[in-house]
């Protein structure tokens, strides 16, 4: 044990973090077997021989307790097994394939959501009530009503299809102009939620006398509102980013289908259709741990705009 | 006193919010070395008036009259723009250290920040050198540098209030309730730091409170503000000693004595009708024991009576 | 009889001693004094008394009950018998339920036999008795001055006919006409109720008005216990001469020297 106390704080987050993960995993694994069909069933009828051949090759006709079991220790050294649709591919291989296009699709959209959503946030919450608002206001609230599914379609259908400016879908490593709408359509429902977190948060440190307060010190509108209604407003956004991160950095379903990306959103979905055991929970393992880590860095972002939340740590009182 | 150079001076002064007037005919003024208390019970627009002393009024705020500063050369000047001389001219100390200080800065980042905009040309090595001087001025240590607000005391919390108001060296130090988050022993201490910034100092100060007893004793001057309208104004001993406004006796009254022999009663003070409505009538027409038909018809004129300025038709000392 | 007996309460915090050794009675129908400077214990004394903190030794009493020999549940329904009010009146009151909602709902958890209707003449009943006409159960939080809010929470505090409430710098956020109406909404009550209070303030004068007899803390140790106005004129012990000490009176204007 380290006596540093945020080494502490984080390693004892990652230890506990391992329980969770593994009734994620189990939910998960019983789940996904107790569906109905089998990875080889669907598409052609297969001569029995052949389906038991299939099954005994990956372990399918072995007691589920025992398969549990088998999944598990590959896990811990790794591996999440063989993609049972995908032949000769390892479900490692298709995440180290995918993970990257949709970190990167998912970090561009969530750096620009919160440039826009932290920005046009704190612009609404300066000009409360006048028309800047009302519109930004109204803005938010269509980006946050309107699906990826219903504006991936329209952002392609006027700049790719109308105007031609940017490619349709595809994905060419290198091509940067392949992400700028599935960022965009994948960054404004959470830029229109974080808009709207964030203008009430920041509205209400302008209320506070500590600005009433920083004001009558003479500091110039800039420092107050940067320095201190800014950090104070950010505190909610950072809970809520914990979870919306995960969600645009584990890879959407529909934006990466709409504009047919490589990411890891397609694997759910092929990998439900076709009954692909391994890939579901794959994609399940990848994106639980996605979710415990930007939890802990929000936690950790908490603690750096909260100087009674780091005292805390240092006198090793638990959190509550 | 009225030797001593003024620094602030109100002249039919008032403000409107949503143009429904709260604070009508202000005349009041500070002098160098005077600590002037302003007593106002809730709703008397006490915060009006000190939100537009700092030229923070609301968007909708319109005022009217008067505002005169103290001028680098010692003479008076007409500000409509206070924004360059708030921190500067005018120093502010508010009402609660844990919610007038940013939570997530030090006190040395608080310190350093306003130096910093009142010295634009300073080093950061000068300006640490003044955040202790301005700590030690207001009797604390610099040992308070790295804490974080939550990590002061009451008493320390609101020193440090006044070493921030103090930091752009201010003619005025304009308080807001300053004890009211103060256990007896620091409210004192507190008072008697104001007290010597305005006599040692020279600076003018003005301290604005619901509470007569708290504060009123350490004033050389007591302005009482009822309705959005002074009614009386004086040096603290006469008025204190000898009020001469209905509402100034009641709010004495009102104060427990400390002992025997002690009222079956306290007096509750009347209360006044909204700013808006006095100006053609007192605002204690309808409250005051005291009123009569004129009460109602004609707002009451300034006199002078025992050393002091009341509004009001039936003085106590001229029954 | 006493409704409240403290037996040598101690409470630590780290190594810190919050309370030493305190040991307390107040009869029924008493009004008790309790002043001290910041720090010397009077919240967490407060707290103690109203069983919301567990002492580390020595034993809390309301009548015969020791709050924690007993059940969980039972310790719940035998605060029926402690009633309080706290210094922020507004913060007390839930700004989204009207203020006849907020004084009855301690019969919802206490009195649940009552119908809808007796709980209405309850709560009529006990803004009578703190001066308050019953149309106030049907307004909201937000319309109420900081003396009204006092009174309601009085109400609030005496709906179940406790047989003490304590009252925590009940007038310290009021200006002086506010304040004066809660001490003499407290006169009246302390005289005619029956109802026994403690009263915690740093306002010596206030005090003195509503309680005749008085006890000091001091560092967490009950250094003074007697006779308020006999307490004053000695001046001791030291804590109680500093609080004196520290009245604003003795401060000398300018204008008186001159």
């Amino acid at each position: 044990m380290t006596r540093h106390p945020w080494l502490r704080l984080v390693a004892g987050r990652l230890l506990a973090a391992i329980p969770t993960l593994w009734i994620v995993v189990t939910l998960s694994f019983l789940l996904v077997r107790l569906a109905p069909g089998s990875p080889f069933e669907d598409e052609q009828r297969l001569p029995p021989a052949v389906r038991a051949n299939l099954d005994r090759a990956y372990g399918l006709d072995q007691p589920l307790p025992v398969q549990y079991a088998r999944y598990l220790a590959g896990l811990v050294q790794g591996d999440l097994g063989p993609s049972l649709r995908q032949r000769d591919r390892r479900v490692v291989d298709l995440v180290r394939e995918g993970l990257p296009v949709s970190l990167t699709l998912g970090g561009l959209a969530l750096s620009l959501s919160l440039l826009l959503g932290v920005s046009g946030g704190l612009l609404c919450a300066v000009a409360r009530g006048r028309a800047v608002d009302r519109w930004l206001g109204r803005a938010a609230v269509l980006a946050v009503a309107l699906p990826p599914y219903v504006t991936a379609p329209l952002l392609v259908l006027v700049f790719a299809v109308g105007t031609g400016w940017l490619p349709v879908a595809g994905w060419e490593a290198g091509r940067p102009a392949d992400l700028v709408l599935p960022v965009i359509a994948l960054a404004l429902p959470t830029a229109g939620g974080l808009m709207r977190l964030l203008r009430a948060s920041a509205l209400d440190v302008l209320d506070s006398p500590a600005i009433l307060a920083a004001r009558a010190r003479g500091l110039s509108a800039r420092r107050v509102l940067l320095v201190h209604v800014l950090p104070p407003a950010l505190s909610p956004v950072i809970a809520y980013l914990g979870g919306a991160a995960a969600a645009l950095l584990g890879g959407s379903l529909v934006v990466e289908t709409v504009f047919g990306l490589p990411g890891m959103g397609r694997f759910l979905v092929e990998g439900a259709l076709n009954r692909d055991y391994t890939l579901v929970l794959g994609k399940v393992v990848v994106y639980a741990v996605l979710v415990l880590l930007l939890n802990l860095a929000a936690d950790l972002a908490a603690l750096g705009v909260d100087p009674r939340l780091r005292e805390r740590v240092y006198r090793g009182v638990p959190e509550s | 006193m009225p030797t001593e150079r003024v620094l602030l001076q109100a002249e039919g002064f008032g403000v409107d919010y949503d143009s429904t007037p709260i604070l009508a005919d202000i005349a009041l003024s500070v002098h160098a070395g005077e600590v002037v208390a302003l007593i106002g019970a809730s709703g008397s627009g006490k915060s009006a008036l000190l939100r537009a002393l700092l030229g923070l009024s609301p968007a909708t705020a319109q005022t009217r009259g008067l505002l005169r500063f103290a001028q680098a050369d010692g003479g008076l000047r007409e500000r409509r723009d206070i924004t360059p001389l708030r921190g500067a001219t005018i120093g502010f100390v508010p009402q609660d250290p844990q919610t007038a200080l940013s939570a997530h800065r030090t006190v040395a980042q608080h310190l350093d920040e306003v130096l910093a905009t009142h010295a634009p040309g300073s080093t950061r090595p000068m300006r640490a050198e003044q955040a202790a001087a301005l700590l030690t001025s207001v009797g604390l240590t610099g040992e308070l540098l790295p804490r974080y607000p939550h990590a002061l005391s009451g008493g320390q919390g609101q020193r440090v209030l006044v070493a921030l108001a103090l930091a752009g060296n201010p003619a005025i130090l304009l308080a807001d309730e300053p004890t009211s988050a103060l256990d007896p022993r620091a409210t004192h201490e507190l008072l008697a730091l104001l007290q010597a910034q305005a006599r040692v100092q020279r600076r003018g100060v003005l301290i604005v409170s619901h509470d007569l007893s708290a504060t009123a004793h350490a004033a050389d001057r007591v302005a009482v503000l009822a309705g959005g309208r002074l009614v009386e104004i004086g040096a603290t001993a006469a008025v204190l000693s000898q009020p001469q406004h209905p509402l100034t006796a009641a709010l004495m009254a009102a104060c427990p004595p400390l002992t025997p022999p002690r009222p079956a009663r306290l007096a509750e003070a009347p209360r006044p009708a909204p700013c808006a409505r006095v100006a053609r009538a007192c605002a204690f027409a309808a409250t005051c024991g005291r009123a009569q038909s004129v009460c109602a018809e004609t707002p009451p004129a300034w006199r002078t009576i025992a050393g002091r300025e009341v509004a009001c038709h039936w003085p106590l000392g001229a029954a | 009889m006493s409704v409240l007996s403290l037996a040598a309460v101690s409470v630590q915090r780290g190594s810190r001693a919050l309370l030493a050794e305190v040991s307390l009675e107040v009869a029924a129908g008493e009004t008790v004094g309790l002043v001290g400077e910041s720090g010397a214990g009077k919240s967490t004394l407060v707290r103690v008394a109203l069983g919301l903190e567990r002492p580390h030794s020595g034993t809390v009493r309301w009548g015969i009950d020791d709050p924690w020999a007993l059940s969980t549940a039972a310790r719940r329904a035998a605060r029926a018998r402690l009633g309080a009010v706290f210094q922020q009146p507004a913060a007390s009151l839930n700004p989204r339920r009207l203020i006849g909602a907020s004084i009855g709902e301690p019969l919802l958890a206490h009195a649940r036999a009552l119908s809808a209707r007796e709980r209405q003449d309850r709560v009529a009943a006990a803004l009578a008795q703190v001066g308050l006409p019953g149309q106030f159960a049907a307004r909201w939080p937000d319309a109420l001055s900081g003396g009204e809010a006092q009174r309601v929470a009085l109400a609030r505090a005496l709906i179940l006919k406790p047989a003490l409430v304590i009252l925590d710098e009940p007038t310290s956020a009021l200006d002086a006409s506010a304040a004066a109406s809660v001490l003499n909404l407290m006169g009246e009550l302390t005289r005619e109720s029956g109802t026994a209070f403690v009263i915690v303030s740093h306002d010596l004068a206030a005090v003195a008005y509503v309680a005749r007899r008085c006890l000091v803390l001091e560092a967490g140790r009950l250094v003074a216990d007697g006779e308020t106005d006999a307490l004053y004129a000695s001046a001791t012990p030291p804590a109680l001469s500093r609080l004196l000490a520290a009245r604003t009176e003795r401060f000398v204007p300018l204008s008186a020297t001159r």
